[in-house]
């Protein structure tokens, strides 16, 4: 009884949890998604460096950090685009994504030259 | 002094030696009192010789007298020469040999040895040589203590210094005995103990020096000058004993006044007789007669240096050291007042009348005239001196064992009779074996002078004894005739190896081989690392592929807007030159990884990708900067050759790399400050190459004298941030062995190749040839030592096509960086190149293909790995970016697209926010 009723808690809460997103506007979906790809590549990676080493480890942490890096950007595009957070709200959405993309750019030029 | 102490000695000792009769005073007594006399210059023989003789011959005729007393008899008999010609006491000589024989007590010994010497100094036509003289030694020998004093008898512990003086004696009379030579290596220990003997002196705080024994100060101290004279008189390898010490024993015998004693009084006159005429020191005694000099009467400054007791000193050259008048300034300096004392005194006016007034005080200086004499004190005996005319063909034939030295001095002049002082002088000795040994010649003052002490030398000359030659060797950048001559020969007798010492290096038999290969040194490389299997990373890419196309649905599903994508020409184009940018250069790092296609940098792999700028590289092969008369620049096409280069130079070194020389010197170098510059030339895939060869190139020789030392120094590659295409240059000097930068002389060393190339993962590879280029073989030397050092390969933002610089050190056998003496190795072309993964980056000229530099072989392969690449010194080399090739390969196709797109982006961001600030008006409006 009390298993049925814990897993029908955790149902509510899910479809409270998915109900709530769908009302996300869509620009923070695509960002939530961006993110969720950054990470699940990133983990692809560390599975792949636990299952054959870390020979080229300049390679491996460049890889690895270029993940995360654009997903912590994305990130923080989002926390800027977001209209209910009110403490950005006089910054223009364009120039958030222009400071994501020149931060990705800064990013990417480090870790190319991180590759090795 | 003489008159002085006869004066004396009539006053106080006449009456008791001249009163008493000799036949109750024993005849110790009777010696002491008429050596004393003797020394003094006292004739009282006539008084005193029928009693004592009388004692004497009966003693000497007695079979039963006392050792002491024969002993004894036979002094007084040298002296008042009772007896004397050929009537050898027989007896007596027999006692004598069988006490030295069977003497166990030092005293016993004492009086039979030198009672023996005396017979053989007063009888003439004996033969009196002991018979056992090494076994009498060493049984005396044994006595000694390690503090240098000696033991009475070997039952005795106690040792005593007046004993030393005795055993001293003893010996020299064991060795002027000894029927054939005492074992150098026993006089030599006995020599040291002697020394150590002197570290037992007393000393008083004004210098004097003096022995102090249970036996009384003065008897002890004359017992061991007595003891040293007569050892330094019987060995004819000199005794060296410090002069200070010497001169404080002088003192202290003139210092002590006329003891009251017959017997201290006897000691102390002998001991100073002793001291002035003896074989290892000689004090003298300097005084001014006057001390007061009156100008105006034109006197002179009298000077008399006389020995201890007064007699004749040597001949001295007496110079001013320094003058100094009441107030301690100098009025004269070091002045070169100088003059001969032939006699005893001298006398000279040297003042000049500035320094009239007042007391000076005076700071002579002496000078022994005689060269002998001087190396009497420094050397030790000098046994042979031999004076060498070089204009004339003569050679010197010296022999010398292992106790002696080899003293070398030389001066050189210049034509105008100035004195020359050469930058380098060597002397080298060559066994019969060939095996070399190089010694500097110290330019001190106007000499040059050179004292092989062979004594430390055994170890390094390996034992071997034999015949040495000789050679000088002697050269400076300012001279026209350097030197290079055989001055003779010396036959060394040194000791027999111990099994420990090492042996002498093998030489190799043909002379010519040092010249030749040698065994390649090539370092090894980490083992790669393990790689996956391409399968696990081929899945694992598709599994990257995944969350990408999972993000492409998932934006479909979302219902993304895409419509702002630019759609305008100008805008979409830029975009997708942006976009296009960043994938390409991922593309690239998959397809580097993937090794797909190969290496980027391998030329054949990426031909696809450069084949758009393959139209670059039909330029000629001399480049319009450069000048044909003293340079050539080859270069060869890399698509065509860069593999067979590869490849063949694994084989055969270097066959078609025909480029003489040489360098290639652009004309915008002209100008630099060494005289030979080489200019890198990048080839198209990022690899720098120099290929410096210097040597023999078939007729065409452009340096007339190949004697040039190439020094590669000062390069400049650019900033780090060059990248790729940054130019970069370098400088090579040439120099001569003597290390003068302007300067060639005629007969120096060819120049060997030197290669320096980076590999790809490994770090750099420094490639030293050396090696025989034809029949010129100037070189008597090969004992070079090449260290990489220095070496600076740029940053990390560098990458792989970062400049790299490597410094090399040729060093001298003496160690000396800069200079190399004609006595050297020769010193090998410079080739410079940089490799890229996996090909070859040459570029040598197609037309010079034909001609094979026949003479390249790799002698010397070393490599620097990274971590060694900042240490130092004087060989430099540096891989610098071409300026023929810069074609646009897909690397920096990709790197130009991306700057492009940041370009691109700052324009699209500016017009973003100026649209925005437009609409924001519009709306607000």
């Amino acid at each position: 009884m009390a298993r049925s009723s814990t897993s029908k808690d955790a149902q509510d809460l899910f479809h409270s949890l998915r109900s709530a997103y769908l009302a996300t506007p869509k620009n923070l979906k695509i960002i939530d998604l961006y993110v969720c790809f950054a990470v699940i590549t990133a983990l692809i990676q560390v599975a792949y460096m636990a299952l054959v080493g870390s020979f080229p480890f300049n390679s491996f942490l460049s890889g690895v950090l270029s993940c995360i890096g654009t997903a912590v950007l994305a990130v923080c595009l989002r926390i800027q685009v977001n209209k209910e957070n009110k403490e950005f709200k006089d910054l223009a959405p364009e120039r958030a994504f222009a400071d994501f993309v020149l931060c990705n750019l800064v990013l990417h030029l480090v870790i190319i030259n991180f590759l090795g | 002094m003489r008159l002085r102490f006869l004066s004396r000695f009539q006053n106080l000792t006449d009456p008791r030696l001249s009163m008493s009769s000799y036949h109750s005073k024993s005849l110790e007594e009777a010696y002491e009192a008429l050596k004393t006399l003797e020394i003094l210059g006292i004739d009282k023989k006539s008084d005193l010789s029928s009693a004592t003789c009388e004692n004497v011959v009966k003693v000497l005729a007695s079979p039963s007298s006392a050792l002491k007393d024969v002993f004894y008899a036979l002094r007084v008999n040298g002296i008042l020469k009772c007896k004397s010609g050929e009537d050898v006491p027989k007896d007596i000589v027999s006692k004598l040999q069988a006490d030295a024989k069977d003497a166990k007590l030092l005293l016993d010994f004492y009086y039979s040895v030198r009672g023996l010497v005396l017979v053989k100094e007063q009888f003439s036509g004996t033969d009196l040589s002991l018979a056992d003289a090494e076994a009498i030694f060493r049984s005396i020998k044994a006595l000694s203590q390690s503090d240098g004093r000696w033991r009475y008898s070997s039952n005795n512990p106690e040792s005593s210094t007046f004993g030393a003086g005795l055993a001293f004696e003893t010996l020299a009379g064991v060795i002027s005995l000894a029927p054939s030579g005492i074992d150098q290596s026993m006089i030599q220990t006995l020599k040291t103990g002697i020394l150590k003997l002197f570290d037992r002196i007393q000393k008083y705080d004004d210098g004097t020096f003096y022995f102090d024994d249970s036996e009384g100060s003065i008897s002890t101290t004359a017992s061991v000058i007595r003891g040293l004279m007569s050892f330094s008189a019987s060995e004819s390898t000199g005794l060296n004993l410090p002069g200070d010490k010497i001169v404080g024993l002088a003192k202290f015998f003139l210092g002590v006044g006329i003891p009251g004693d017959a017997k201290d009084f006897f000691n102390q006159i002998d001991a100073l007789a002793c001291l002035e005429d003896n074989r290892f020191s000689v004090p003298l005694i300097l005084s001014l007669p006057s001390t007061v000099i009156s100008l105006t009467k034109k006197e002179l400054l009298k000077v008399k240096v006389s020995t201890v007791l007064g007699s004749k000193a040597p001949a001295l050259s007496v110079k001013v050291a320094e003058a100094l008048n009441s107030k301690g300034s100098s009025v004269i300096n070091n002045q070169a007042l100088s003059l001969t004392l032939t006699v005893q005194r001298t006398s000279w006016t040297p003042f000049p009348r500035t320094l009239m007034l007042g007391s000076i005080h005076l700071y002579l200086r002496f000078c022994l005239m005689s060269r002998q004499m001087k190396k009497l004190t420094d050397v030790g005996s000098v046994e042979s001196q031999k004076k060498l005319d070089l204009t004339k063909d003569e050679a010197v034939s010296l022999s010398a064992n292992h106790l002696q030295k080899l003293r070398l001095s030389f001066q050189l002049t210049t034509p105008l009779g100035l004195v020359f002082k050469p930058h380098q002088a060597f002397l080298k000795l060559k066994h019969e074996s060939q095996v070399e040994h190089i010694f500097l010649v110290k330019t001190s003052g106007k000499k040059a002078e050179l004292v092989l002490d062979f004594l430390g030398l055994v170890e390094k000359l390996y034992y071997l004894s034999g015949k040495y030659e000789i050679q000088l060797t002697i050269g400076d950048a300012a001279m026209e005739n350097s030197l290079l001559t055989n001055i003779g020969y010396i036959e060394l007798d040194l000791p027999e190896r111990p099994e420990k010492a090492p042996l002498p290096p093998l030489q190799p038999t043909d002379p010519y081989s040092r010249y030749g290969p040698k065994a390649e040194i090539s370092h090894i490389f980490c083992v790669p690392e393990k790689l996956p299997a391409k399968k696990v990373s081929l899945v694992f890419l598709g599994l990257i592929v995944l969350p990408f196309i999972g993000f492409l649905i998932g934006l479909t599903r979302l219902g993304a807007n895409i419509k702002s994508f630019p759609s305008s020409i100008g805008a979409a184009t830029s975009a997708l030159l942006f976009h296009g940018g960043i994938g390409a250069v991922l593309l690239l790092y998959v397809l580097f990884w993937l090794k797909a296609i190969g290496s980027v940098h391998d030329t054949k792999g990426t031909f696809f990708v450069g084949s758009v700028s393959v139209v670059r590289w039909t330029q000629h092969t001399l480049s319009p900067r450069s000048s044909i008369e003293q340079v050539e620049i080859c270069l060869k096409n890399v698509f065509n050759y860069a593999d067979t280069v590869g490849s063949e130079h694994k084989e055969l070194p270097i066959i078609d790399w025909s480029c003489n020389i040489r360098s290639t010197i652009p004309r915008r170098h002209r100008n630099c400050s060494a005289s030979l510059r080489a200019i890198l030339v990048e080839d198209k895939f990022s690899k720098p190459v120099l290929e410096l060869q210097r040597g023999r190139s078939g007729e065409q020789d452009l340096f007339s004298d190949s004697s040039g030392v190439v020094s590669p120094s000062r390069c400049n590659c650019g900033s780090v941030f060059g990248g790729i295409g940054a130019p970069c240059s370098c400088e090579f000097g040439l120099r001569t062995p003597m290390g003068s930068r302007r300067s060639l002389l005629s007969a120096q060393p060819p120049i060997q190749p030197l290669r320096l190339r980076r590999k790809s993962r490994g770090g750099l590879v420094l490639e030293l040839q050396r090696g025989r280029s034809g029949e010129q073989d100037l070189f008597s030397d090969s004992s070079v030592v090449v260290s990489p050092s220095r070496c600076n390969c740029g940053s990390v933002f560098g990458g792989i096509g970062a400049p790299c610089s490597c410094e090399l050190g040729l060093r001298t056998p003496m160690g000396s960086r800069r200079s190399l003496l004609s006595a050297q190795p020769p010193i090998q072309p410079l080739r410079l190149r940089r490799k890229s993964r996996g090909g070859i980056a040459d570029t040598v000229g197609s037309e010079h293909k034909e001609l094979p530099i026949i003479d390249w072989s790799c002698n010397i392969r070393s490599t620097i790995p990274q971590r060694h690449r900042n240490c130092s010194a004087s060989l430099r080399a540096i891989l610098v970016e071409g300026k023929f090739s810069k074609p646009l390969d897909l690397f920096t196709t990709l790197k130009a697209l991306s700057l492009l797109g940041v370009f691109l982006l700052f324009v699209g961001h500016s017009t973003l926010s100026h649209l925005a600030a437009a609409s924001n008006k519009l709306k607000s409006a």
